[in-house]
């Protein structure tokens, strides 16, 4: 897994790449950690190369939201595919977040 | 060792969630103490579908009776964990559970064509709502 951080003045915009699973996620986790404590942005998660997600990836997700939530700020998720888009759906996180076709339309949002 | 049997992306990613929330579960649930523990996994292939074994010494856990997490409550609401075998029972086709000798046994069969099940249509399962 990869993830790239890239501060584009209106948000946060956090690119994951790769594999998000049980050993992954605490890199994600960390990077998460450091999002949270740096300021009152807005995030919006890239998903346009993620190949695979699992509960442990979730999991992380779901913690941070609430986080961000708690301090007034909100995370968006752009071009989900494949595996990734149909946990996203089963988990019911489409209720739950703003989920967007493209990194563009996500920041014009 | 049998021919090689070859089935999509799609199939091999569901697998391996499968196999990763299982095996997660049992170590993160089950050995919660500080023995050493076992857990013996199996997986037999034909053209049509696999069939995965898993045998665990963790107390008795019958994850087939947890209930799915609530998916469409407000996030603060929303709990963190009950996930992964929402997953496993969304993604398999039949399960069985026993528990023998002391051991966890689950037996799961996962069907591998992609066109045996459009969106939508019910499957030999309970108490799941996969397009809910």
């Amino acid at each position: 897994m990869e993830i790239k951080v890239e501060n584009r003045g209106e948000g946060i915009l956090v690119e994951i790449s790769g594999r998000l699973d049980a050993v992954t996620a605490t890199e994600l986790d960390a990077t998460f950690g450091e999002i949270l404590e740096g300021g009152g942005q807005n995030v919006i998660v890239s998903m346009e190369d993620l190949e695979y997600i699992s509960s442990a990836g979730l999991r992380v997700i779901l913690l941070f939201a609430k986080k961000l939530h708690a301090g007034q700020r909100q995370v968006g998720f752009a071009a989900l595919s494949g595996n990734v888009k149909e946990i996203f759906d089963i988990s019911g996180f489409y209720s739950l977040f703003k989920i967007y076709d493209t990194v563009d339309e996500a920041f014009a949002a | 060792m049998p021919e090689t049997v070859c089935f999509s992306k799609r199939k091999r990613c569901e697998i391996h969630l499968i196999l990763e929330e299982l095996f997660t579960n049992i170590v993160n649930h089950g050995f919660t103490d500080e023995k050493e523990h076992e857990i013996q996994i199996e997986l037999r292939c034909n053209h049509t579908a696999m069939t995965i074994r898993f045998e665990d010494d963790g107390p008795a856990f019958n994850p087939t009776k947890k209930c799915s997490p609530d998916t469409g409550c407000a996030i603060e609401e929303r709990l963190i964990g009950g996930l992964g075998i929402h997953f496993v029972k969304h993604f398999i086709d039949t399960c069985t559970y026993e528990r023998k000798n002391g051991k966890n046994i689950m037996v799961l069969e996962k069907r591998l064509g992609d066109s045996d099940r459009p969106k939508g249509q019910s499957r030999d399962k309970k108490n799941n709502n996969p397009q809910g």
